[in-house]
């Protein structure tokens, strides 16, 4: 395989003819449409041809030889609305189009507003639902837009692909964790202004940057001379996850000396978002500066460093929300007057990316960039070694506990007098005790000090038996890559580039607060079986008293080696495009650990095995140009992907151990489309299909009420047992394809009319094995096959409609509304109620099934849980104002409303994983509320986002 | 260029730090822990005037009252669990507050005085304890946590342990000092402790281990350790000494259980010197140990594989004309200390007999009593018929079967057309996973001795779902 994959890279090029026709010339000039300002650095394109010219210092560009009819000139920059103009090229006139006006672009106004969704549920445990708006941000498809701007917030996601199966890059350098495969938005999250030169290219379409993955590849370019030059504040509003936010920015332009910089601050905070107790605290800090040492070398150097701190929301039951509201989070409590929220995601990574580019010659050339990137990402969490479960939606605490009773002969008694009296008494308890009690924390980690009276009068640390502690990863991470770029000929482009990235990531539990007790003990004591040293967290320090800042609980490092090339031809031809791309790499991951675990004594401390995995991928795709506005484009693809280090090691935080057989992903993937671009009418339709097989995933759970089994005869002890819990999923097979359309038309030069639909099928294509790891009683435990085959894939709307009217008007105002219909969203399937166990009953020797469990019941308790289709209508508009005649200085204004209806729905939500069988399953099921539900995420309800800014 | 650097990153810094205000800081102050001391405007009772006032059938207590004492338990060791222990302020009476709540001692720290709102709740003298709780199954049980806080009410008073402590001998075990916090002097534990763990899972009584204390003058006391004891997995130690803890009673049985490890105070030497050749210590987690958890005992089999350590004895000894129910299985693996079983899964259709067996050689004539063991949970309960040495049997109803051991007389009442005991099947099982110990009280009846005939057959109820081990069927 290795040997195709080099001679491909060889074999392609191929040198094709080109033929002479009659030309004559073509120019214009670009000015801003508010300004008049001329504009530089305007790429103007002939379509289907190989023509492009930029623009000079006064706007003006050339076309030297124009091929004679009818053309398609396509004006565009960041920034501004790109314009077609329909032009008559006639053999030995030279065509002069004159002023050709820019518009500001509303789109880039809607990017600040985005921002505020795509990182809001980022990373959360247990999400399993991230949109894909935030790779989407500068897109300019009206399908697109409408993913990002519109179905966003419910959290679509384009072609049902997880953000793992994009790229994202800032100068080429992957921002992609290598633990989970996803960008860390937080990293740059805020400075949308230093950000906004983006590409993005949908699905396999070629970059130039990356080989990419089958849902597509997000540049963000911070060579400080491309910023147009200016200075703009802004100042925003929302009712979002965040409240306020400031940013400024400054780009300075080339000056005669070769030196362009760009500097950009933001803030955003909020004592409280959308949701309850969720506050907010970010700030982020760009520079960037280049010096152009000649016409061929120029040096560019960019840091970027985000802090961004957030109190994360509970997913919620179904009974809990009835009884508390969807705002409602169960992760706060009071302390002092203030709401404290117990889970914080506090991120600062900054990074430094040096470029050298390198124009080789007029046709090559060679970026060369050195990253480095270092810092924190914790999650905090309450522990409690000492004391009961804080977490006031704890089951038992609830009226389902009581509603869903069953005797011991496994008679329903949830509606007895005693259960109905008991169930109303902890409705009433709940809603008294529906926050974390901070104060009863303090109380528990501090004694009494008494006066000769024996009298209370203080309190001193004792020991501490509920802690805040955060999970902490601290990466340090090297890249290095080399990106070329040449035309061979005058059809044929070559893209070549190759990366290094090497990751140590270390990552431990961190003592935060000892809530008012003067220690705490570092031991686990959710272990069945005690005893030998087996709840020590480190045996070779054992007993440890752990305070403020110690590490404690589990250490361990992770190293990642990774190498990557891909070479790419593409060929433009007036008919044709196409295109070609192969790649290969090297993926190395290793797990050192640093405590010796009690409970792995032998598996714990010191390096494991090293997983190494060699993959590859091609693709190739073809534009066909029917004519100057009809084409027909299509990609194709399969590759190799190694799995995430995060699916590499099923017990990371206590052993080495590797998954069994873990295997390389395998995804095929394919589209077509048919396009229309006309000056007034923009459609494209696109149908898509993509397999993943092989798959590996890993969810940790913390699960209350999971069935827990005894080591050596697997039967079930304890079926209250709290656990952490690994279940591990390989074998599965995702399909994904489905339909996609946009269509936009001019109807007036004033009123622009937007349609999009994505009509998708997301299912499992296997039955894939499943085995849950518990440290509790030291066990791996494997379940057999799942069968997972034709439920549904979940965490987006498989459906989704939108209808939209902008009307712009002459005096820079503009307002649009469009209405979306989102469907077909489900809910995460727990993997382990869907193996032959769930069926089997534990007390019969011979294995037989439950009784009343046949197929047709199995399945009825086992049915996928559609969402109720949700219809959102969202508002825009905005207007702005030049201040001067002499500069280009305006002022301005964006507001959005979303959802005005204020429709309530579930984004998204999963089903707790419990060892539950076919009995435990129906009886919970019996009565009003269910004590083991599925937990549900909410969309927002109205929301508005209001922003002023200032260019000048 | 370089002016206008700087003045652009000053323009940058202020805007972006305009409002660095007005966000939570994630900093938080020490909440103010300030006792207040609750103020009781209804009447204070004495403890005495309740426990003279509660009597042995649980009673509602009405009428807005409260009590005081000073808490002398703790879970904090998990040798106590669900149960309070509380002494009377004057320290003349000790009873129990049972609580559906764990870590208790988190909020009721041992010293601590409260005070206990009695309206809603039952009181009953139960082993000459006085109990307050909730009603459960006709008997004081345990109060919902969402009570517990309005019931137990903290007073600001804390007590040091020393304050609350009465030093006694084994000389002083009595009625009046149960539910006490007490300190046993010049104590230790017996020989035949001596080489176990403090819990010993080979050998437990209702789901916890008793060990026997004793002192020089060879007085004996019950002290018992649950697996959830903080000392359970450490060996019990041969010195003598103070051992604190609380004075409990069950049945006619004194036991005392210590708190935590930090209680068995044993620094001096051993009274009378170390033992003779202590057994090794058991390896308490050896699920392989196929030792009886009964005491050394005098008694033999009942029947034919009555351990069902042979499953062919067994069979072989029943009676095959009324054969054994399919529902009776073998349990490998599945008896006391991982031995063999008998395992009853499944629901009679009728009130069955699950099978009859014939008397093997050497059942002894003057035989006492009948025990075997139980594990599991069963809609209805068992019934044992014990064949006379004369004719027709006596019926053993066993009934209501928790975590406790049951010693069950014969139903006097009987069968008018046979004269034979009647069966009863009413109650329900559910041993909490743990082998609880059944004994047959026989001392009023003579026993079907001749090998050969039958002599003893087990019953269950119709209809209702079984899913019991039963083992090591016993006559002495």
């Amino acid at each position: 395989m290795k040997k195709l994959v080099i001679s491909m890279f060889l074999v392609l090029q191929v040198v094709f003819a080109w033929s002479q026709e009659k030309t004559a010339g073509v120019t214009g000039k670009v000015v801003d449409s508010k300004t008049q300002k001329p504009l530089e650095s305007v790429v103007a394109t002939i379509q289907n041809t190989t023509l492009t010219a930029l623009t000079n210092q006064d706007g003006v560009f050339v076309f030297e030889k124009v091929v004679v009819g009818d053309q398609l000139l396509e004006i565009s920059t960041t920034g501004y609305s790109r314009q077609l103009l329909s032009i008559s090229v006639t053999e030995g006139s030279a065509l002069d189009l004159g002023t050709i006006v820019l518009e500001y672009d509303n789109t880039s106004e809607q990017q600040l507003s985005l921002i505020t969704i795509t990182e809001n549920d980022l990373g959360d445990d247990n999400s399993g639902s991230e949109s894909t708006a935030g790779l989407l941000q500068a897109t300019r498809d009206v399908f697109q837009q409408a993913a990002a701007f519109n179905w966003g917030q419910a959290r679509f996601r384009i072609r049902g692909l997880d953000n793992e199966y994009g790229k994202t890059m800032i100068n080429g350098i992957s921002m992609d964790k290598v633990y989970d495969g996803r960008p860390q938005y937080s990293n740059w999250g805020g400075l949308n202004d230093a950000t906004r030169n983006q590409e993005f290219t949908m699905g396999l379409a070629p970059s130039e940057y990356t080989f990419g993955g089958a849902l597509g590849t997000q540049e963000i370019n911070t060579r400080a001379s491309i910023y147009r030059p200016g200075s703009r504040v802004s100042f925003s509003g929302t009712n979002t996850n965040y409240s306020w936010r400031t940013m400024a920015t400054h780009a300075s332009g080339m000056d005669k000396n070769g030196w362009a910089y760009v500097i950009s601050g933001s803030r955003r905070w909020a004592k409280e978002g959308y949701f309850e107790g969720t506050d907010y605290s970010a700030n982020s800090f760009f520079a960037s500066v280049e010096k152009r040492i000649n016409d061929s070398h120029s040096l560019n150097l960019t840091a970027i460093y985000g802090q961004n701190s957030r109190g994360k929301n509970s997913p919620n039951s179904q009974e809990v929300s009835d009884l508390a509201g969807i705002k409602y989070n169960s992760y706060w409590g009071w302390q002092n007057g203030k709401k404290r929220n117990s889970r914080d995601k506090d991120v600062e990574e900054p990074m430094f990316i040096l470029s050298h580019y390198w124009k080789i010659s007029d046709k090559t050339k060679l970026n060369t960039n050195v990253a480095y990137q270092f810092g924190s990402i914790g999650n905090s969490r309450l522990d409690f070694n000492g004391a009961n479960n804080p977490d006031p939606t704890y089951y038992r605490n609830l009226p389902s506990y009581y509603t869903t009773a069953h005797d011991a002969g496994g008679e329903y008694i949830g509606d007895s007098e005693q259960n109905v009296l008991d169930a109303e008494k902890y409705r009433l308890y709940f809603l008294e005790n529906r926050q974390i009690n901070w104060d009863a924390i303090y109380d528990g980690n501090t004694v009494a000090v008494t006066d000769a009276n024996q009298q209370e009068i203080g309190r001193t640390p004792g020991e501490s038996l509920t802690i805040l502690y955060e999970d902490r990863t601290d990466d340090k991470q090297w890249t290095a890559n080399m990106l070329l770029s040449s035309q061979l000929s005058e059809n044929v482009i070559l893209n070549a580039g190759a990366n290094y990235r090497k990751l140590q990531s270390e990552n431990y539990q961190r003592v935060l607060d000892l809530l008012g007790g003067a220690y705490y003990n570092d031991i686990d004591a959710f272990l069945l079986q005690k005893g030998n040293g087996r709840e020590q967290s480190d045996l070779d320090n054992p007993d440890r008293q752990v305070v403020v800042g110690d590490k404690f609980g589990y250490r361990y490092l992770l190293h990642a080696d990774i190498v990557d090339a891909f070479t790419q031809f593409k060929f433009t031809y007036s008919k044709f495009d196409f295109y070609l791309a192969q790649s290969f790499s090297r993926t190395q991951y290793q797990r050192e650990g640093i405590y010796r675990n009690g409970n792995y004594a032998n598996s714990s401390k010191g390096n494991s095995a090293k997983a190494i995995f060699e993959n590859f991928g091609f693709k190739g795709g073809m534009t066909y140009k029917i004519n100057g506005r009809n084409y027909l484009d299509f990609n194709g693809g399969y590759m190799t992907k190694a799995p995430t280090m995060r699916n590499t090691f099923p017990n990371v935080r206590l052993n080495n151990n590797i998954v069994p057989n873990l295997q390389s992903e395998a995804i095929v993937s394919a589209d077509a489309s048919y396009i229309i671009r006309t000056p007034k009418l923009k459609a494209k339709i696109t149908g898509y299909y993509s397999r993943i097989t092989n798959s590996t995933d890993i969810g940790f759970y913390f699960a209350e009420g999971i069935g827990i089994l005894d080591e050596t005869t697997n039967t079930l002890v304890n079926n209250n047992g709290n656990a952490f819990v690994a279940e591990i999923v390989t074998g599965l097979t995702k399909l994904n394809m489905g339909g996609e359309f946009g269509i936009e038309y001019q109807f007036t030069s004033t009123i622009k009319g937007t349609a999009s639909a994505a009509y998708g099928q997301y299912t499992y294509d296997s039955n894939p094995n499943v085995k849950l790891n518990v440290d509790t009683n030291r066990s791996v435990i494997d379940y057999g096959q799942s069968t997972m085959k034709n439920y549904k894939q979940a965490g987006m709307p498989q459906q989704a409609y939108s209808v939209g009217l902008e009307y712009r008007d002459p005096k820079y105002w503009w307002i649009g509304a469009n209405a979306n219909y989102l469907a077909d969203n489900y809910v995460d399937i727990s993997p382990l109620l869907r193996t032959a166990n769930f069926f089997k009953n534990a007390a019969d020797p011979d294995g037989f099934p439950f009784e009343g469990a046949t197929e047709e019941s199995g399945r009825k308790l086992l049915k996928q849980e559609k969402f109720d289709p949700v219809t959102l209508l969202n508002i825009v508009g905005g207007k702005s104002w030049r201040t001067s005649n002499k500069n280009r200085n305006t002022i301005g204004f964006f507001a959005s409303i979303n959802n005005v209806l204020d429709k309530t729905y579930k984004s998204g939500g999963f089903e707790q994983a419990r060892n539950a069988n076919f009995q435990q399953l129906s009886q919970d099921m019996e009565g009003p509320a269910r004590s083991f539900g599925p937990k549900y995420f909410y969309g927002y309800g109205r929301t508005f986002f209001v922003n002023l800014y200032y260019n000048f | 260029m370089k002016a206008n650097f700087l003045k652009s990153i000053f323009f940058v810094a202020l805007s972006a730090a305009l409002f660095t205000s007005c966000v939570n800081d994630d900093d938080y102050s020490i909440p103010n822990l300030e006792c207040n001391e609750p103020v009781i405007t209804e009447t204070l009772k004495t403890v005495e005037a309740i426990y003279n006032q509660a009597t042995p059938t649980a009673t509602l207590y009405s009428g807005a009252d409260y009590i005081e004492g000073h808490i002398v338990s703790s879970d904090k060791g998990g040798n106590f669990y669900k149960v309070i222990y509380i002494n009377s302020t004057d320290g003349e009476i000790g009873f129990s507050i049972a609580v559906n709540a764990t870590k208790t001692s988190n909020k009721y720290v041992v010293g601590r005085k409260v005070y206990i709102k009695l309206d809603g709740l039952y009181t009953q003298i139960r082993n000459n304890t006085l109990q307050i709780g909730a009603l459960y199954n006709g008997n004081v049980g345990q109060i919902a946590t969402a009570d517990v806080e309005k019931v137990l009410i903290r007073s600001c008073e804390v007590f040091e342990e020393s304050m609350l402590v009465k030093e006694i001998t084994l000389a002083d075990i009595n009625n009046s000092n149960i539910g006490k916090l007490v300190e046993l002097q010049n104590v230790q534990f017996a020989d035949d402790a001596l080489g176990q763990t403090y819990y010993n899972a080979t050998n437990v009584i209702g789901g916890e281990t008793n060990h026997i204390i004793t002192d020089a003058t060879g007085a004996t006391l019950i002290f018992r350790t649950g697996s959830f004891a903080e000392y359970a997995a450490k060996p019990v130690s041969s010195n003598s000494g103070k051992i604190r803890g609380v004075l409990t009673k069950f049945n006619n049985d004194f036991q005392f259980v210590a708190r935590y490890f930090k209680d068995i105070n044993l620094t001096e030497d051993r009274i009378g010197g170390e033992p003779v050749d202590p057994t090794d210590p058991t390896d308490p987690t050896d699920p392989t140990d196929p030792t009886d958890p009964t005491d050394p005992t005098n008694g033999v089999l009942l029947f034919g594989g009555g351990d069902f350590e042979s499953w062919s004895d067994f069979t072989n000894a029943i009676n095959s004309q009324f054969g054994l129910k399919p529902y009776a299985i073998e349990g490998p693996g599945n008896g006391i200390g991982g031995s063999n079983a008998l395992h009853l899964s499944g629901t009679p259709t009728q009130n069955d007999y699950v099978f009859t067996v014939k008397a093997p050689a050497g059942i002894p004539a003057n035989a006492t009593k009948i025990t075997f063991w139980v594990k599991g949970t069963a809609g209805k309960s068992l019934s044992l018929n014990v064949n006379r040495s004369t004719t027709g049997f006596e019926a053993f109803n066993v009934g209501d079967l928790g975590v406790n051991a049951v010693t069950i007389n014969k139903n006097t009442e009987l069968n008018p057309s046979t004269g034979s005991g009647a069966n009863q099947y009413t109650g329900v099982i559910n041993t909490n996973n743990q082998w609880v110990k059944i004994t047959l009280n026989i001392s009023d009846m003579s026993v079907m001795t001749t090998a050969g005939s039958d002599s003893f057959s087990l019953k269950v109820g119709k209809e209702v779902v079984y899913d019991l081990y039963l083992d090591n069927f016993m006559i002495e």
